[in-house]
């Protein structure tokens, strides 16, 4: 089973687009990022809801055209949403609801 | 202990030395800033060993904030010790505007500010600017308002590098000039003091229409840069952004958002001037 | 039909067209980097710069993105016989040596003054998701 991921407090997360970055604000720990596509608008999707990645791959393809950078790239869309979960997790961002 | 206070737009300094030499240059300086009765800060040069203010006169520089490994200066560079521990204050303790490390001059009530590293060319701009039609208002540190992003004018002493000082000794011959400090760690220095209406208008700030990134010594160029580029610069120009939390996140998202961003590459004062009047103009 | 607006919209687009096709509404375009591709930068505070401890990172020029094709003086990437475009070979440079030719302070080793130039362009407009994309964002971060 595929673990499900939790924004820890989306509350106390300040988001703002600029570019082809954003600017995310942890007033938990005062703490400034500034993410990469697509880790905002995993976010976005993620609100606050628990979700698996395959969920969230659902949602953003709904909502946007899915392109990979690097075309030689085998890695999936799903492995690539996972990577970036686990970095908000590494970060105090997010938790991982490991499934048994 | 001789002593002096000293006001600089919104902070206020006390400043100490066992010489008299160095209190004297201070208050020649800044002869026609006002003088403050409280202070915000202390700066103090002291002799390294009590001998030590007779024979080879070293100064060392203490204050209300220190760095640890600040080395002492020979006396003759007093006044560069001054500038660096008044410095040290505003970058350690400030915050009651975000600090960007920053000149600054003002023209219609609007504000163009100025950020780059040492050699970047911001402070001899600003000085010059200063002296075609702008006014100055900075040439270290910009202070960013929280409340309305106003920024806000920080006119202390100019301070000179190099062949700045002959640039500037042609662009105001009239200007008064402090002594000239050979071979410091930072080159040669030379303070000039501010137009007077920098100093008169000291508390006056203005809103920031144009940002901009100067490199002096390349063939001239005008690149704009991406708010995402310029907030990342602008945060390691800050000495106070992580400091303030979430209240200088908002002046410098703000800040970021609503002015315009240009990186420009310049051979000489004439051309850099004629490059950022036409992106004034495109405002 | 909406391929022109597509490709306005991001510099970087390749010319894979089915996405468009299979899209006739226009919609944003999510662009994705790879697994390994670290998409935070976190803030640190300027004082506590200690410059030289970590400039370890490298930057490919140019990435594998751009394998068969030249490097144009603004940094894209353009067909081999584009004239005034320069040709790369992947090397990898230091951080150092990025940081050094990005301030414009020296060229980047073994280049030309037109030709670093063209390649500090090229690491200007790394985005997320190519080689090389982090070590540009956290060299912002040091002096």
């Amino acid at each position: 089973m595929a673990d499900s991921y939790k924004i820890r407090d989306v509350g106390n997360l300040i988001l703002q687009h600029l570019d082809y970055m954003s600017l995310l604000y942890d007033r938990q720990s005062g703490i400034t990022h500034i993410i990469a596509e697509p880790a905002p608008q995993i976010i976005e999707a993620l609100g606050q809801d628990v979700m698996k990645a395959a969920q969230i791959e659902h949602i953003l393809k709904k909502q946007y055209d899915v392109q990979m950078f690097e075309d030689e790239s085998s890695d999936s869309f799903e492995d690539i949403i996972i990577a970036r979960l686990d970095e908000f997790v590494d970060l105090g961002l997010a938790e991982k609801i490991i499934s048994i | 202990m001789h002593e002096t206070n000293i006001q600089v737009g919104p902070a206020s300094f006390r400043i100490g030395s066992v010489w008299k030499e160095v209190i004297d240059q201070i208050e020649m300086l800044y002869a026609s800033y006002p003088k403050p009765k409280l202070t915000d800060y202390t700066v103090t040069l002291d002799a390294v060993r009590p001998w030590r203010r007779f024979i080879r006169p070293s100064a060392a520089i203490n204050g209300d904030f220190m760095l640890p490994d600040a080395a002492p200066l020979p006396l003759d560079h007093g006044l560069l010790g001054v500038e660096m521990g008044v410095n040290l204050q505003m970058a350690l303790g400030w915050r009651r505007q975000l600090i960007l490390h920053a000149s600054s001059v003002e023209k219609d009530g609007k504000s163009l500010i100025m950020s780059g590293e040492s050699g970047s060319g911001k402070s001899t701009l600003s000085a010059i600017l200063g002296h075609r039609g702008w006014r100055f208002m900075g040439d270290e540190f910009a202070l960013i308002n929280h409340d309305n992003g106003f920024a806000m004018p920080y006119p202390r002493m100019i301070s000179l590098k190099n062949e700045a000082i002959k640039t500037m000794k042609k662009e105001a011959p009239h200007a008064q000039f402090g002594p000239l400090m050979k071979d410091t760690p930072k080159g040669d220095i030379q303070h000039i003091v501010p137009p007077a209406d920098a100093i008169r208008k000291m508390e006056q700030g203005a809103k920031p229409a144009l940002l901009l990134f100067p490199n002096f010594g390349y063939d001239a160029e005008i690149r704009e840069i991406f708010p995402s580029e310029v907030f990342m610069r602008l945060t390691q120009a800050s000495t106070n952004f992580v400091g303030l939390g979430e209240t200088g996140f908002n002046t410098l998202k703000r800040l970021v958002l609503d002015v315009p961003a240009f990186e420009i590459a310049y051979q000489n004062g004439d051309e850099a001037e004629n490059m950022i009047n036409q992106l004034w103009e495109q405002l | 039909m909406t391929d022109k607006i597509d490709n306005l919209d991001n510099e970087n687009k390749s010319d894979n067209q089915d996405d468009v096709s299979a899209n006739p509404n226009r919609r944003r375009l999510l662009v994705m980097g790879a697994v390994a591709t670290s998409a935070v930068v976190t803030v640190r505070p300027a004082i506590a710069q200690t410059s030289g401890s970590v400039l370890n990172c490298e930057i490919p020029v140019a990435g594998s993105h751009g394998y068969g094709k030249n490097i144009a003086p603004d940094g894209t990437l353009v067909a081999p016989d584009t004239e005034g475009s320069f040709q790369h070979n992947g090397r990898r440079y230091k951080a150092r040596d990025i940081q050094r030719a990005l301030r414009g302070r020296r060229t980047l080793p073994g280049t030309n003054y037109d030709q670093s130039r063209a390649y500090v362009n090229y690491i200007r407009r790394l985005r997320s998701g190519q080689s090389g994309f982090t070590c540009f964002a956290s060299l912002q971060y040091r002096r």
